[in-house]
């Protein structure tokens, strides 16, 4: 079931200051289904944040439409299933992390009933147990983001924003909320994530899309993205130089990398167990058989440059 | 109206962590102690009216009077302090990463909008009630007179800051800050509200039919905020049969109309 619907959004900034409007979306379509965690990549003023404030309802969009949990009305009842954790996120100064949540939580439509208990929760799961009477302005950047991901999940919603949720926190704490996100996961959430830290988004997300000056450039599931069409890599216990020049495989190239490691390219499945069973006929063991697959990184850099070239 | 309560009760928070009901409590405990020794001397007072042993009207009318001036007085001082201490309510919900996190939230930009505006004015109507109940009671102790109509000042002075807050908000909305918000309303509360409530005299003065009407345009345009106070509150205390309620309608109408114009604009921002 598709939680997010964009169909053809496009969002114009006019300012007096410029002569032409300044074009922040263009005519993006794109869905997300439950239970997934959805990455939205993009280099800074792609329009990724524009994005998530048009489906919260914070910003308006010039065209197009979109809907959230099938109802395109954007009533803000239902941002009770929805948590949003802001970039540059900020909370009063004078209130202690436990009144921050207490406040939002039932600004969330939290019961006085149960908040206590909801709020120590929370902070627990996002390792800030004991804090809870620490004014927010003693902490540290770190600190902050947990607050704001314990607001944006006290009220356990349905479709959690995150955008940017681990600037500024070290890789360990990282590491803690990428198993938050992959808890919320299984419990059946679904997840938008904003980010441009592209390493941490390949680890959990499940389908990604990339905007460019507010065009959505690429979008699919990850394995999908960065896997190299027919190319292998293998490895084997010893060397393959004899069958480098074999004439059965001219249509290939099979490629030395390291050691006994080798890049087999230009075969489809067909190919590639015929020559595996050539090895095995020849006596040699297969260590390792993996498709070649390029990083999200390299993937987003390369077209981000191609789209450059063009221009 | 839960959303409402919330930010109201939050918007009090705010502007409890930044001292102001404390200075508000301490300016108003020093003006009532003020007036206690005032009365201190009492007698000396009384015979200022030029009759040593009035009558129980003349006295009810001598205390009224008195209680009424005090506040009047510091209404006005408490009122300025108001357009400052709330002139960046709105502008503190706009900053970017602080409204994102709130209208994430069930909560209509109405709702927040109403929380905060009626935020300011709770804040000014808790504040006026410790101010007018000091006075009451410590003059009214003092003569053992107790006229109850004084109490009226509360919500009148509250209403006044009501249509002041007005300005506030707008401003607020349209600049994302605090300062166009306090010229505006200080420069209409000292300067122009004072001189449409005297453009009767004015007139006299002016040659044009043009600038007449247009300043008959402007006073029933804007809210009556010197005439409720200076005028119409007087006129119910004194009981006068021409008490002036029209100015009440006039301005209640400025009110709602200025709300609607600062849920619309609102509304249609780009946050």
């Amino acid at each position: 079931m598709e939680i997010i619907k964009i169909e053809n959004l496009s969002k114009s900034y006019s300012s007096l200051k410029r002569k032409n409007n300044v074009l922040a979306l263009d005519n993006v379509s794109l869905s997300v289904e439950r239970g997934k965690i959805f990455g939205l990549l993009g280099q800074n003023g792609a329009g990724k944040t524009t994005l998530v404030k048009i489906l919260l309802g914070l910003t308006h969009p010039t065209e197009g439409r979109f809907s959230l949990f099938g109802d395109s009305t954007n009533n803000y009842k239902n941002k009770k299933r929805i948590g949003y954790l802001p970039e540059n996120h900020r909370f009063p100064n004078f209130l202690t992390a436990y009144q921050v949540l207490y406040y939002l939580g039932l600004l969330s439509e939290l019961n006085y009933d149960g908040l206590k208990r909801k709020i120590f929760e929370a902070l627990e799961l996002v390792g800030l147990k004991g804090v809870e009477k620490k004014k927010v302005k003693t902490f540290s950047k770190g600190m902050m983001q947990r607050l704001g991901i314990a607001q944006a999940i006290i009220h356990n919603p349905d479709l959690i924003f995150l955008d940017e949720p681990t600037d500024g926190i070290d890789p360990i704490g990282r590491k803690e909320i990428r198993d938050i996100l992959v808890r919320l996961k299984n419990e059946n959430k679904t997840i938008f994530l904003n980010s441009h830290i592209l390493s941490e988004v390949e680890l959990i997300t499940d389908n990604v899309a990339i905007l460019h000056q507010g065009k959505l450039i690429k979008q699919g599931s990850i394995s999908d993205l960065t896997a190299i069409e027919n190319e292998y890599r293998i490895t084997t216990d010893s060397e393959l130089d004899t069958f480098l020049s074999k004439s059965d495989f001219v249509n290939f190239q099979l490629k030395k990398l390291n050691g006994f490691t080798y890049v087999l390219s230009g075969t489809d499945e067909d190919g590639l167990n015929k020559f595996v069973d050539l090895l095995r006929l020849n006596g040699i063991t297969i260590k390792e058989l993996i498709k070649q697959k390029l990083s999200l990184e390299e993937i987003f850099i390369s077209l981000i440059k191609d789209l450059d070239k063009v221009k | 109206m839960r959303n409402i309560f919330i930010i109201i009760l939050y918007t009090l928070r705010e502007l409890f962590a930044r001292k102001l009901f404390i200075a508000f409590g301490i300016i108003s405990t020093l003006a009532i102690g003020i007036i206690w020794m005032i009365l201190a001397n009492g007698s000396v007072m009384i015979n200022q009216f030029g009759n040593a042993n009035p009558g129980y009207d003349e006295m009810e009318k001598i205390v009224l009077g008195f209680e009424v001036s005090a506040i009047l007085f510091l209404s006005d001082l408490f009122i300025l302090i108001a357009i400052f201490s709330c002139a960046n309510l709105i502008s503190s919900m706009l900053e970017k990463g602080t409204i994102d996190v709130f209208l994430s939230k069930p909560i209509s930009r109405t709702q927040l909008l109403v929380g905060k505006y009626l935020g300011g004015v709770t804040f000014v109507f808790i504040n006026m009630t410790y101010l007018v109940v000091g006075i009451f009671l410590v003059v009214s102790f003092y003569f053992n007179l107790w006229s109850f109509t004084v109490l009226l000042a509360i919500p009148v002075i509250t209403f006044t800051f009501a249509l002041l807050n007005i300005f506030l908000i707008i401003s607020g909305l349209l600049t994302r800050g605090s300062a166009l918000g306090m010229i505006v309303t200080y420069f209409y509360f000292i300067v122009l509200s004072p001189i449409l409530a005297a453009r009767d005299s004015i007139s006299n003065f002016i040659s044009s039919d043009i600038l007449k009407q247009f300043l008959d345009f402007l006073y029933y345009l804007l809210p009556q905020v010197h005439d409720i106070v200076k005028t119409v509150f007087k006129q119910i205390l004194l009981q006068n049969e021409n008490v002036q309620y029209e100015l009440l309608i006039y301005s209640t109408i400025f009110l709602i109309a200025g709300l609607a114009i600062s849920f619309f604009i609102f509304e249609k921002k780009d946050l």
